[in-house]
């Protein structure tokens, strides 16, 4: 009994020494600073620290801050944009790469090779690929072609969104491509051998197996592209710096603008928290699906 | 008993422990950059003997800056100065989250425009008293630039130099035009609408492929041309030192509709990213906008035959737009009277040698270094060194700089065409109320 329960106890110390060093960090480095964020939110805050206790005013403040909803707006606008853009594009991918090849494993490691490229590089590869005026590959490529206008990719309103969120597609495809090739190796070759037999042709095959049956993969792609997009930031910052005007500030930087150029620490923490809720309500979502699914 | 496992748990966090000690120690350590940039500014320890002086001078100016410290070195001053190179786009969080920890430098830069601010987060001190104990002649400096920066009565900073932005032209290809008079120099009317025809024709007169203008249309550089042309029109300030704003909308939107109307009509090139390579690469512009920074690189360009002047009047006062570099003594917790006032020798000693300054493109504050021979003889500066009497700065507030972002990006979004003149006002003026709330 003794001995038992020694060993019971002496697990636990290890299984603990093992959790530590994640806990440590894990308090420090994030549950410290989220509880460090609220309480700076509850003042006027700038970069030389405290200024004075304002209770709610931060918040009440970015409820009419027409520029916060701004910055919002164009986020949820990349979200719509670019998360059905990536799934379609990673699963048209996925099913190319995905063929009896010769050239299936080039396929993939082309189609994957941006992923990791770092949001720097290719933020400057669409700036330079954009130039107007013939100096970009583009604009060079449509003077080839004999056309005479100039097209400015990141002045006109809309299609400064499509070459932000073709650069993200274009960069981060591959990863979700990855996830659908190998959702599409789960599925059992049987299933299709069967329906050939009884006649169905390859797009009815497409229609009535595969992508049913890619219908979780989908689902996580989904959140996991939500998620991101929510916090889309560094590669709008590097293409266009919210511009033009405005038209493009996702909300992380009107909250870094307000931060370090405006030095409004608390401010910028209150916005944080709102993000935050979104954040938690899609994760909340995303957790309550895969326990749907694995049910 | 001990569990072996026991053992090798202890002896894994041990050198954790270990590893964290080691890069605690390893972050004390000075980190520079190829370009000779310090990354960790606040790891260096002044000497006894030594003011640290960060700068945020890079490039050209950098080594000219770093020149004059050698120089003031050499004179075997009681303390000697360490000039510590910061990265430019960091400059001002490092210095401000340093000062508020006590680990700021002896010695700082400051922009004029960012002055109010500095103050106002209490990173910078009065001078009066140092520059008093050894007796700081004040009127050695430009006085327009010392009022921006003086707040409350109190001196904050000296100025070193003012840095404006002028009108630079092509030689070879207006001489080609038959654009330039007998003394082989461009007259550019004083007046709107004449300049604006002027340009026309000078469109007119150019080989298709040469821009008449090169300028970008988003950025720093437009709003600076809007600034200039406001006050030219006799604005009142944008905001004044209470936080009022005072914006007049008609001659705002008057300028910005004239401003446009280069671009629409072909006179500046809509969209150029990279305006200077257009002027630099000898047949792409026949004039060009911008800081007088720009001075010594065109200089060391082989072939270049360049000439330049101070921003035309085209609306009756002459106003410019410019920005100054100042020297400024940031917070430290001893608050060393010896210290600050060997800092003022320092300052003292550039500013009577800022001949040196100069010739980084600078119009230098110190007005005998202005009135001196060595200064006329300078090629080019002295065609524009009078704009600085005429430069127009913010009236000292701590919101100047998100201000200014904020009307760029407004005047930004206007000349893509997004918005008209007026939407362009009035988004400026709600975006000056959130940022001053």
């Amino acid at each position: 009994m003794s001995t038992k329960r020694r060993r019971i106890w002496r697990n636990d110390l290890v299984a603990l020494a093992f959790l530590l060093p994640f806990t440590v960090l894990y308090v420090v480095f994030t549950i410290y600073p989220v509880g460090q964020g609220i309480y700076m939110s509850l003042f006027r805050w700038g970069l030389m620290g405290k200024q004075g206790y304002i209770g709610a005013d931060n918040y009440a403040r970015f409820l009419g801050d027409r520029f916060f909803w701004g910055a919002l707006w164009n986020t949820t606008k990349f979200v719509l944009y670019s998360t059905p853009t990536i799934i379609l594009l990673s699963l048209g991918l996925a099913l190319l790469a995905n063929r009896r090849s010769p050239l299936k494993r080039l396929y993939r490691a082309a189609y994957f090779t941006p992923n990791l490229l770092s949001v720097s590089v290719i933020s400057f590869l669409t700036i330079y690929m954009l130039q107007p005026y013939g100096m970009g590959f583009i604009s060079n490529l449509m003077k080839t072609l004999g056309m005479r206008e100039d097209v400015f990719f990141l002045r006109d309103p809309q299609l400064v969104w499509v070459s932000i969120v073709g650069a993200t597609a274009w960069w981060t495809c591959g990863y979700n491509m990855m996830l659908y090739i190998s959702a599409l190796q789960d599925i059992p070759d049987q299933l299709y051998e069967a329906a050939a037999i009884d006649g169905a042709s390859p797009s009815r095959q497409l229609w009535s197996i595969t992508l049913p049956l890619l219908k979780p993969t989908t689902l996580l792609i989904l959140l996991l592209q939500l998620i991101a997009s929510f916090k889309v930031f560094a590669q709008i910052r590097l293409i266009t710096n919210g511009g033009p005007g405005n038209a493009t500030r996702p909300l992380i930087q009107y909250i870094y603008e307000s931060a370090f150029d405006k030095n409004r620490l608390g401010y910028a923490a209150a916005m944080s928290y709102a993000l935050f809720l979104i954040l938690v309500v899609l994760a909340l979502i995303q957790l309550w699906m895969t326990r749907e699914t694995e049910r | 008993m001990k569990h072996p496992i026991f053992k090798k748990l202890m002896g894994l966090l041990l050198a954790l422990a270990l590893l964290a000690t080691g890069l605690a120690a390893l972050a004390e350590e000075v980190i520079i950059s190829e370009s000779g940039v310090v990354e960790n500014p606040e790891a260096i320890v002044a000497g006894e003997n030594e003011l640290i002086f960060w700068s945020l001078f890079s490039g050209g100016e950098g080594n000219y800056m770093e020149g004059l410290v050698e120089q003031y070195n050499a004179t075997n001053p009681k303390m000697t100065v360490r000039n510590v190179k910061l990265n430019w786009g960091e400059y001002y969080t490092k210095l401000i989250t340093a000062v508020s920890v006590g680990k700021g430098p002896d010695i700082g830069i400051s922009h004029i425009a960012k002055l109010p601010e500095l103050h106002d987060q209490g990173v910078v001190l009065p001078m009066d008293e140092y520059a008093n104990a050894m007796s700081f002649d004040w009127s050695q400096v430009n006085q327009n630039t010392l009022e921006a920066a003086t707040i409350d009565g109190q001196v904050y900073a000296v100025p070193l130099d003012t840095h404006p932005e002028v009108f630079f032209y092509n030689k070879t290809i207006l001489r080609e035009a038959g654009l330039l008079n007998e003394q082989d120099e461009l007259d550019l009317p004083q007046d709107a609408d004449a300049f604006y025809q002027f340009m026309l024709d000078m469109k007119a007169k150019l080989p298709e492929d040469i821009y008449p203008l090169a300028l970008s249309s988003a950025g720093d550089d437009p709003w600076r041309l809007v600034w200039a042309m406001y006050y030219q029109m006799d604005g009142a300030p944008v905001i004044t030192s209470d936080l009022e704003i005072k914006l007049e909308k008609d001659k705002f939107v008057a300028v910005l509709d004239y401003f446009k109307q280069f671009y629409d009509n072909g006179i500046i090139p809509i969209n150029l990213e990279d305006f200077y390579s257009y002027f630099m690469n000898l047949r792409g512009a026949a004039t060009f906008i911008t800081g007088v920074w720009a001075t010594s690189s065109l200089e060391n360009i082989e072939g270049l035959e360049f000439g330049v002047q101070s921003f035309p009047v085209l609306f009756g006062k002459n106003a410019q737009w410019g920005d100054s570099h100042t020297f400024i003594l940031p917070v430290t917790p001893q608050k060393d009277a010896e210290r600050m006032t060997e800092a003022m020798k320092f300052f003292d000693f550039v500013s009577k040698n800022s001949i040196v300054w100069a010739s980084a493109g600078h119009v230098v504050a110190n007005v005998n270094v202005l009135a001196s021979e060595e200064f006329a003889a300078l090629p080019y500066r002295s065609d524009y060194a009078d704009v600085a009497n005429h430069v127009v700065f913010f009236e000292p507030n701590p919101y100047s700089y998100p201000i200014r972002a904020a009307m760029i990006q407004q005047i930004d979004a206007f000349l893509a065409g997004n918005q008209t003149a007026e939407e362009t006002y009035d988004n400026i003026v709600l975006e000056i109320e959130e940022i001053t709330f």
